[in-house]
């Protein structure tokens, strides 16, 4: 049995549809935050690999409430305007998000950057939070 | 309470004044003296006393030296003549030794192990340098290494991982398949192969024991768990029977044979590069070299090194690889 008093980490490893260069790796559920790890592989479909960036108004939502959990930093990714340009298009990047917490039970979660997204923006549908698979972090 | 590196290396000074036979009794004056000559610095007659002070503590705190004022002389002593902080009496001999060992920790230790070892070994390298009482000699050993490689800041949380037994998340990206995966390892050992780092443990992913280099795992994180171990003995015999740390064609140990040419040939008989090689000379110079071993990406890498001066003679698959890369 979990305590969910402790931050909790979620293995995901979720491959984002059409474009599958960009996968959810894990969430971490924390008191005061909820934390989404990344990783971006760059594509031949821009030379030099492109850019990324993360809109400031991205924000989390669930299944079980109207609430939006606001986006509160990032790493290893700049917010727009500012772009990480690649230097080839065999690149990637690890990067982190950082939310306003959402609440530790087991739910569907919404990722969204941009209300009416191309396939290039970094919305996620349905990401199911189970927390019976969930690990306990032991702090530092 | 952690002995300060600086106070360690004045009670090592005023131990050594203390144990001079030549000049008994020094007076505070001489205590200062010496810590500047020796150390470099001026400090106080103050800080001394406090040094005197703590030397005189049992331990941990200080080291019970039998410190006494001589009001006639008006100066200082060790009632027990024997006595050493260091425990034991070192001859001229055994500093030479302890130095010559330093140097050798300090050349291959100080570079590839985490600041916290290098910060160990300094203040070894400190205290044999007041021993021995020479001056900074110039670097003779030299090894190979590139220092702030990625992932090496990692140390530390994955070697204390393998000690406590803890297993790990982390997010790993494969640069030969260009993709990220997040993954729990329950690490048992850290290696080091050509200046890299790896570390080795359980994959649940895998389903058994896999190596990771450092520098393409991102952001590890202890989670609570129950650790799966994996024995000594199963370890040792998946890293004895590999060339290097990522094995080949599903790590299945196979007959290797390749063929040498006489210049290559020397460097295979000078030195093994595993513990299974057998070498077989021909009267022209040339070798046949075998080994029984788990084909690996750092053994094709050997052999391309070579150039045309070493050829894969089986198995084909190797030989194949070889090609690829060529």
């Amino acid at each position: 049995m979990i305590d969910k008093k402790r931050d909790l980490l979620l293995q995901l490893n979720i491959v984002r549809v059409p474009n599958t260069n960009l996968i959810i790796l894990r969430a971490i559920l924390g008191k005061t935050y909820t934390r989404i790890d990344f990783g971006y592989m760059a594509t031949e479909e821009y030379s030099k690999g492109g850019w990324i960036k993360m809109s400031p108004d991205s924000y989390l939502r669930t299944d079980s409430s109207e609430a939006k959990y606001k986006l509160t930093h990032a790493e290893h990714i700049p917010l727009a305007p500012q772009h990480l340009h690649f230097k080839s298009n065999k690149d990637w990047q690890y990067f982190s998000l950082f939310f306003e917490a959402i609440p530790k039970h087991t739910c569907k979660m919404d990722l969204i950057e941009v209300e009416h997204p191309e396939d290039t923006d970094f919305n996620y549908y349905g990401i199911k939070l189970d927390l019976n698979t969930a690990e306990e972090i032991i702090k530092p | 309470m952690p002995i300060n590196k600086n106070a360690y290396r004045r009670y090592k000074v005023i131990d050594s004044c203390l144990r001079n036979k030549m000049r008994t009794y020094p007076k505070m004056n001489d205590l200062l003296a010496a810590i500047e000559e020796k150390l470099d610095v001026n400090t106080t007659a103050e800080t001394v006393q406090k040094d005197i002070a703590v030397m005189k503590m049992l331990p941990p705190d200080g080291f019970d030296a039998p410190i006494k004022f001589n009001r006639s002389t008006l100066g200082y002593e060790y009632t027990d003549p024997n006595f050493s902080i260091y425990g034991v009496s070192l001859n001229s001999y055994d500093v030479d030794a302890i130095s010559e060992a330093i140097n050798v920790i300090s050349a291959i230790g100080g570079s590839r192990v985490s600041e916290k070892f290098t910060h160990a070994i300094e203040k070894v390298l400190s205290n044999v340098q007041e021993l021995s009482n020479t001056d900074q000699k110039r670097k003779i050993i030299q090894t190979d290494h590139i220092s702030d490689g990625r992932g090496f800041e990692y140390f530390d949380l994955l070697y204390a991982a393998c000690g406590d037994r803890v297993p790990i998340h982390f997010a790993h990206y494969s640069y030969s398949r260009r993709t990220f995966k997040s993954l729990i390892v329950h690490p048992v050992l850290l290696k080091e192969f050509n200046n890299h780092w790896y570390v080795i443990g359980f994959s649940e992913e895998h389903q058994g024991l896999r190596t990771f280099g450092l520098d393409r795992i991102y952001d590890p994180i202890p989670i609570r768990k129950v650790f799966q171990d994996t024995s000594e003995l199963v370890v040792n015999e998946y890293l004895n029977d590999v060339y290097g740390v990522y094995p080949l064609h599903d790590g299945i140990k196979e007959k290797i044979i390749l063929h040498a040419k006489p210049m290559i040939t020397n460097y295979f008989r000078a030195q093994k590069i595993h513990h299974s090689q057998k070498l077989k000379m021909r009267d022209s110079g040339d070798a046949i070299i075998s080994f029984e071993l788990i084909p690996s990406m750092e053994f094709v890498s050997l052999i391309l090194s070579y150039g045309k001066q070493i050829r894969v003679v089986e198995p084909a698959h190797l030989a194949q690889t070889v090609k690829k890369y060529k």
